[in-house]
């Protein structure tokens, strides 16, 4: 769509389905996210957005459809024409690439900041210790927390605590990043110390999908936005106009009631 | 509200020159009078109750002093610890395999550890015991016998099957049942996002259990295995049944001869005490250990957590 649509294709879903015994979650999901991409999904509550990021490293199991990540499964393997879910073993190998960052953050409270950060590397990129902790301190003083490299999670503040996150989850060194609602359980006062963190990723040329309630975040970084009501998209298309004129009835109603202050 | 108040207070601040009305300078503690009296008539009563014990020439403590280092109470001492250690020991890996073969998403493995559990916990320990004691009335001969390859590993049962051995498998098997629901309850008591942080950066399941859930889950596993382990240590007494020389055996082997049944058992029970005590001391090491990251750093040292 866009001129800087171009680069390869990092992310694509293809007519996912998805349903929680009886309640249908996601319908028919097409989308890609291309290299460099930053991608916000929006949407009211229940609308499947969580859900749909957490389809594409298979913390959810589909029911029908493929999620692909640099043109590989993640989690399942070809059976015939159908899918079969992944060993853990397999699946573990195939996740190496995708970043995830938490609402509830999920940092792991036995470890302080710096071993929440060398953890994964080491267990699963077999990087050797000092390299991991050579990086992730480098990473930990990027979020702003070089002062902060041996605190517990406990002894951090929320934004603290997520920006500790996002460093684990780069560790990785990712193709993408998915954030799922990163400031949702933050209070109001540290949300823009973490917004500024995944701006900064967004403009490094990161790609990126961020499932948030921040509308104005969404409008400034986000390449494209997409709508998401009743586990199906809506709209889609570039975030300022998707965000300030939305064509859909479903999404002007959504977007006049979250009551966007300036955009 | 009486008038006096309202006297001293002018422009709605209480006046300075009112001692009665000053600010108040100092909150002291409640007082606990009753507490503190309780406290006390159970220092007398304790007190007096030991005092009573110590000069009561009946219970004739220079005989309890001559064995309480006696050498076969000291090799009751080992026997008792080493039944403790080996089957606390295969008792929390198996107990740990049942309570990850109940969490496991498949049925099959859900059903045999439930099995498993149901068995083990309703059958009573000392028969148990004299049931694996005495295995070789049943099966006189254990192996496996394939006479198409000409394998033939055979063992006599009475071999295999010592008092210790037998102690071991009981105790084990009865333990692990118990093991399994305690680990079980800490896995439990892991928030689930700690299992998808870990997936999320591609560590494996088993690793993921093994290096971020289990960790944490050890908070709530240690105090009741402590539990676990004291009752173990005294349930071991059982194996006297067997003729197996642990502590209290040693003692009764001791009193069957001179017949000094009250001092012999007061020193195994002071030995049982002494035991017990050090296992509470190394309980609480191992609790501040996996209390990381809990319990702030200050307050953990200020606690002695």
């Amino acid at each position: 769509m866009d001129a800087e649509n171009d680069g390869a294709e990092i992310v694509s879903v293809r007519d996912v389905t998805k349903s929680f015994s009886d309640n249908v979650v996601l319908s028919d999901i097409n989308l890609s996210v291309r290299e460099g991409e930053a991608v916000a999904v929006v949407g009211p509550s229940g609308s499947g957005k969580s859900t749909l990021l957490r389809c594409i490293n298979r913390l959810e199991v589909i029911d029908s459809g493929e999620v692909l990540v640099k043109g590989e499964l993640v989690g399942y393997e070809r059976s015939g024409d159908d899918l079969r879910v992944a060993s853990g073993k397999l699946t573990s190998r195939q996740r190496l690439n995708i970043g995830m960052v938490f609402q509830q953050f999920n940092l792991f409270p036995h470890k302080s900041a710096l071993q929440n950060v060398i953890e994964a590397p080491i267990l699963s990129r077999r990087m050797s210790k000092a390299d991991a902790i050579g990086n992730g301190k480098d990473l930990l003083t990027r979020v702003g927390l070089a002062e902060r490299v041996d605190y517990y999670p406990a002894e951090l503040s929320g934004g603290q605590q997520q920006r500790v996150a996002i460093a684990r989850a780069l560790a990785m060194k990712p193709d993408v990043m998915l954030f799922d609602e990163p400031t949702s359980a933050l209070d109001p006062e540290l949300v823009g110390e973490v917004l500024a963190v995944i701006k900064d990723l967004a403009e490094g040329g990161m790609t990126m999908m961020i499932v948030t309630h921040e509308m104005q975040f969404a409008a400034d970084v986000a390449d494209r936005t997409i709508f998401m009501d009743e586990g199906r998209i809506v709209e889609e298309g570039p975030s300022r106009q998707v965000i300030n004129s939305p064509s859909s009835q479903r999404a002007r109603e959504f977007f006049t009631r979250v009551k966007m202050v300036d955009i | 509200m009486s008038a006096q108040p309202e006297s001293n207070i002018q422009n709605g601040e209480p006046s300075r020159d009112a001692p009665s009305q000053a600010y108040v300078k100092k909150v002291l503690p409640p007082r606990n009078r009753k507490t503190t009296i309780f406290g006390v008539l159970v220092t007398i009563i304790v007190t007096l109750f030991l005092v009573s014990i110590a000069v009561n020439e009946n219970f004739r403590w220079p005989i309890v002093a001559e064995y309480l280092f006696h050498p076969n109470i000291l090799i009751g001492i080992g026997n008792t610890i080493a039944l403790t250690a080996i089957s606390m020991f295969l008792g929390t890996i198996l107990g740990a395999i049942l309570a990850l073969m109940k969490l496991a998403p498949t049925k099959t493995l859900r059903w045999i550890s439930e099995g498993y559990v149901w068995f083990f916990r309703g059958v009573p320990l000392l028969v148990q015991l004299l049931f694996w004691y005495n295995l070789a009335a049943l099966f006189p001969q254990i192996g496996l016998v394939l006479p198409d390859v000409g394998l033939d590993l055979t063992l006599n049962t009475n071999a295999l099957i010592t008092p210790f051995t037998a102690a071991i498998i009981s105790l084990t098997l009865h333990e692990s049942a118990y093991m399994a629901e305690i680990i079980r309850s800490g896995i439990l008591s892991v928030n689930k996002g700690q299992k998808e942080a870990a997936e999320a950066l591609a560590i494996t399941p088993f690793r993921a259990m093994t290096r971020i859930v289990l960790p944490q889950a050890m908070r709530i596993i240690i105090p009741p295995t402590g539990n676990q382990i004291i009752s173990m240590l005294k349930t071991t007494s059982l194996v006297s049944v067997i003729a197996l020389n642990d502590l209290l055996y040693s003692a009764q082997i001791i009193y069957s001869v001179n017949y000094r049944v009250i001092q012999l058992l007061l020193v195994a029970s002071i030995w049982y005490i002494v035991m017990v005590t050090v296992l509470t001391w190394v309980q609480s090491k191992v609790e501040s250990h996996y209390g990381k990251g809990y319990v702030p750093r200050k307050v953990r040292k200020k606690i002695g957590r």
